[in-house]
């Protein structure tokens, strides 16, 4: 019924106009006010009819019928008398039995016109009077004009009779009337009752279906509101409490001042996953580390929620080291067991930091801020220590941390300063054992101090430092290059290390467009190699970036080869001229035939993709004849010279040329 | 409809309209010279015929009632209907059929004379029940609990009573 147009048509507007609350309100109280009618029109009805029955319980009829008898057998007594002429004593005892009757059914006549006074009973009444008092009369004459009051009394119970017979029809009439009047209140009764009942079911039925759908909608705001609720405070992937619901909880804790700990934990190489396996792996994968980590700190009263991305937290009410590691440990197991998804078997790895209420300020005056940027300074400790890692927060890691930040802060400094110099490192050719050109490096003269690249690079990176480092190196280069090639006949070529970071749009390709422009070095001598350090997620928007700087000349290079982020799937993408293997590659090739047998296989996959190889990090002259047995005809490493200033490297290229013409 | 009545009885009962004949006691009358009558127990296999002298050797007991014809109240003397069926085995019938005199007959159910208390009175304020005052046998029961009780009748109120018949 709420289905049709017309009904819907209705309801919005009873809803709009007065809202369906109200409306069935309305409904009930108009059905109980047709129900409180309904009960006074039945018993006004039930009251007009025990009137009419009055007539019934009043024995009118049967006076009528039984007084019509008592004149008769008077009348018969009287009659017979006279035919006999004389009255015996049987016969005055029958006439006295019979006045005796009348005049007791003149008493109920009596009652009758008190209680039906209508002229026909008020002449019967007096019929039976007459003939009553006629006969006592008689009685106390002694029966002495026998004769004339028989004859007397046949008028006198004629004239009642006809004035009986006028009272039982009038009687009758007065019971068929009655008999009427209860049928038409009976058939308005009936006629109201189901006009009642009609009535009482459209609006009955309109009261429900409006109840219903005041009840539907009231379910339908609750169920939204529980919704918004639980989205307001549960992440809806993982089902697990969100930040929102986390904070409330640790303001909790701090508030009961309970000792606790709090955890923060991060997916290894989660946007890998996503990458490479797509998003419904990746969700799958937060999944199950959600579902595992739930179960784990459950068993030891926790909480644990998920802050955003691949970060998840959790609080234990727990500061016992022991503990505290046995959670961890068991956890690392926990997720040492693949995950499985769309048959892919994947592995959860994560770091995880770990701070306690009582290693923060003692757990005294302790903030959720505090207790977070201790949670959060041991995490990057994990991270820094490598994936599957977990750290403890002690007191030791502000240090660090601070040292961190001030060597952050000090790089835009140091830029400015011109702190910053660049150091060159041979590329040469193990077939002629030439120099055919350079790696630029950076390096970073603080206070007289060299820091080592492997402190500040990744921290560059880290904080996107990194691109104004990069092309401090490559205009120092790139200028350098100029120099030492003017007027020599074998011109040198130069490498610079890009990050990863430039290729998410195309500024660099006018930047090296700048650099090429201003210090005139032909295109092909720089190579720009990638350091694919942090991950790029836009392949096309890398492949279209490379693909403009190759027009403008430079050669592309993959480098550190195996390491990183660097994958086939990398190699397949991006259309590079040159792929340098990473030492790591290189260090075990004398002890072992596997890692020779990995070599090999780059090598082909290098060679089958048109690039021409690098080797790096060759150390001894084993290691060179090695890869030089496997075809691969440039390297770099100590054993060819190591990062030097730009002046030492001139010096010391100028030298070994010098040498290998004399040997030539 | 025997159901429905027996509902209405125990709804009476526990509103306490319903006088029950053991709620009153019996009564001593002296010895009075009554009005001529008898009456007829018929069970159909055996006859009684009581003479009002006859009636009163049973246990007596007293009323005070007006009645249909008669506002103000009077003292009826008399014995209770169901001991008078008793004495002949009519006391379990469904229905009786009592006969007056003057040929009034009426069908009186086994419900009345067990819920109410029905007096067959044979004296009026102490005297005989003369004839004229619808005796000398009559019917009576309390005028009120007769008012109450909408399944009563005035045709049970029998005067002139003759015999009493179980109903075919």
């Amino acid at each position: 019924m709420d289905d049709s147009p017309a009904s819907s048509r209705f309801f919005v507007l009873l809803s709009t106009r007065l809202g369906s609350r109200v409306a069935a309100g309305v409904a009930i109280l108009i059905l109980i006010c047709m129900g409180i009618g309904g009960a006074f029109k039945v018993q006004a009805a039930l009251k007009e009819v025990a009137a009419t029955r009055a007539v019934f319980e009043v024995p009118i009829m049967r006076e009528g019928f039984m007084a019509m008898n008592d004149i008769d057998r008077l009348n018969s007594v009287v009659q017979q008398a006279k035919a006999s002429g004389s009255i015996s004593a049987a016969d005055r005892d029958a006439f006295e039995f019979a006045i005796d009757l009348l005049v007791v059914r003149v008493g109920s006549f009596e009652r009758l016109v008190r209680t039906n006074p209508t002229r026909a009973t008020s002449r019967a009444y007096d019929a039976l009077v007459h003939a009553a008092d006629r006969a006592n009369q008689e009685t106390q004459d002694g029966f002495r004009g026998l004769f004339t009051f028989a004859n007397d009394f046949l008028e006198l119970a004629s004239e009642a009779r006809v004035a009986l017979v006028s009272y039982l029809d009038n009687a009758r009439h007065l019971q068929t009337d009655a008999l009427e009047r209860q049928s038409q209140i009976l058939f308005s009764l009936t006629l109201f009752l189901i006009t009642l009942l009609i009535g009482m079911t459209l609006i009955g039925t309109c009261a429900i279906l409006l109840l219903r759908r005041e009840v539907a909608l009231r379910h339908g705001r609750e169920q939204a509101e529980r919704r918004a609720d639980y989205l307001a405070h549960f992440d809806l992937l993982t089902g697990l409490p969100n930040r929102q619901k986390f904070q409330e909880h640790l303001d909790d804790q701090l508030a009961q001042i309970a000792p606790m700990s709090m955890l923060l934990l991060d997916l290894d190489d989660f946007k890998g996953i996503n990458d490479t396996y797509g998003h419904a792996a990746g969700d799958a994968v937060l999944r199950r580390f959600a579902e595992r980590l739930s179960k784990r700190v459950t068993s030891y009263n926790g909480l644990a929620a998920r802050l955003g991305g691949d970060e998840f937290a959790v609080i234990l009410p727990q500061t016992d080291p022991a503990t505290l590691r046995r959670f961890c440990g068991e956890f690392v197991q926990d997720m040492e067991r693949p995950i499985r998804c769309d048959g892919l078997s994947l592995l959860g790895g994560f770091c995880l930091g770990l701070a306690t209420s009582k290693a923060v300020s003692n757990g005294k005056n302790l903030t959720a801020e505090c207790l977070l940027r201790a949670t959060d300074i041991a995490l990057y400790e994990a991270k820094e220590a490598g994936r599957g890692a977990y750290k403890f927060y002690d007191a030791s890691m502000e240090k660090r941390t601070a040292d961190r930040r001030a060597l952050l802060d000090a790089i835009p400094k140091a830029l400015d300063a011109k702190e910053f110099f660049v150091v060159y490192q041979p590329k040469i050719n193990l077939e002629t054992l030439e120099v055919y050109g350079f790696e630029a490096l950076i390096r970073w003269n603080r206070d007289g101090v060299v820091v080592p690249p492997e402190e500040f690079i990744p921290l560059a990176e880290e904080h996107h430092l990194i691109k104004e480092l990069d092309l401090y190196v490559m205009e120092h280069a790139v200028q350098q290059l100029v120099d030492w090639n003017r007027g020599s006949s074998a011109p040198l070529s130069v490498s610079v290390n890009l990050s990863g970071l430039h290729f998410v749009n195309a500024r660099i390709v006018d930047h090296v467009r700048r650099i090429l422009k201003e210090t005139n070095l032909p295109p092909h001598l720089l190579t720009l190699e990638i350091t694919e350090t942090v991950l790029l997620d836009d392949w096309t928007s890398v492949s279209n970036v490379l693909d403009q700087l190759r027009e403008l000349g430079p050669k592309i290079s993959l480098d550190d080869f195996g390491t990183g982020f660097s994958s086939l799937a990398y190699l397949r993408s991006i259309a590079a001229d040159e792929l340098k293997i990473d030492r790591s590659f290189v260090t075990e090739l004398v002890q072992s035939q596997e890692a020779r047998f990995v070599l090999d296989a780059v090598v082909d996959i290098a060679r089958g993709l048109g690039m021409t190889i690098v080797v790096e990090g060759i150390e001894t002259d084993a290691q060179a004849d090695i890869v030089r047995d496997f075809g691969c005809h440039n390297a770099q490493g100590f054993l060819f010279g190591g990062p030097k200033d730009a002046t030492t490297t001139f010096d010391l290229y100028l030298s070994n040329r010098t040498k290998l013409d004399r040997a030539g | 409809m025997r159901y429905f009545r027996r509902a209405m009885i125990g709804w009476m009962m526990l509103c306490g309209t319903v006088p029950l004949a053991d709620e009153i006691s019996p009564v001593t009358l002296d010895p009075i010279t009554h009005q001529r009558a008898s009456l007829r127990l018929d069970n159909g296999t055996q006859q009684v015929t009581l003479s009002p002298a006859e009636l009163e050797e049973l246990e007596t007991y007293r009323i005070s009632t007006s009645t249909p014809w008669r506002a103000i109240a009077a003292d009826f003397d008399g014995v209770l209907l169901r001991d008078v069926l008793a004495l002949n085995d009519m006391q379990d019938l469904d229905a009786i059929r009592v006969l007056a005199e003057n040929d009034y007959a009426v069908e009186i159910p086994n419900w009345v004379w067990r819920t109410h208390l029905v007096l067959i009175a044979t004296r009026v304020d102490g005297a005989p029940h003369k004839r004229r005052e619808r005796g000398p046998l009559q019917f009576v029961m309390l005028h009120d609990a007769y008012t109450n009780d909408p399944a009563m009748s005035e045709g049970y109120w029998v005067w002139m009573a003759a015999a009493i018949e179980p109903v075919e």
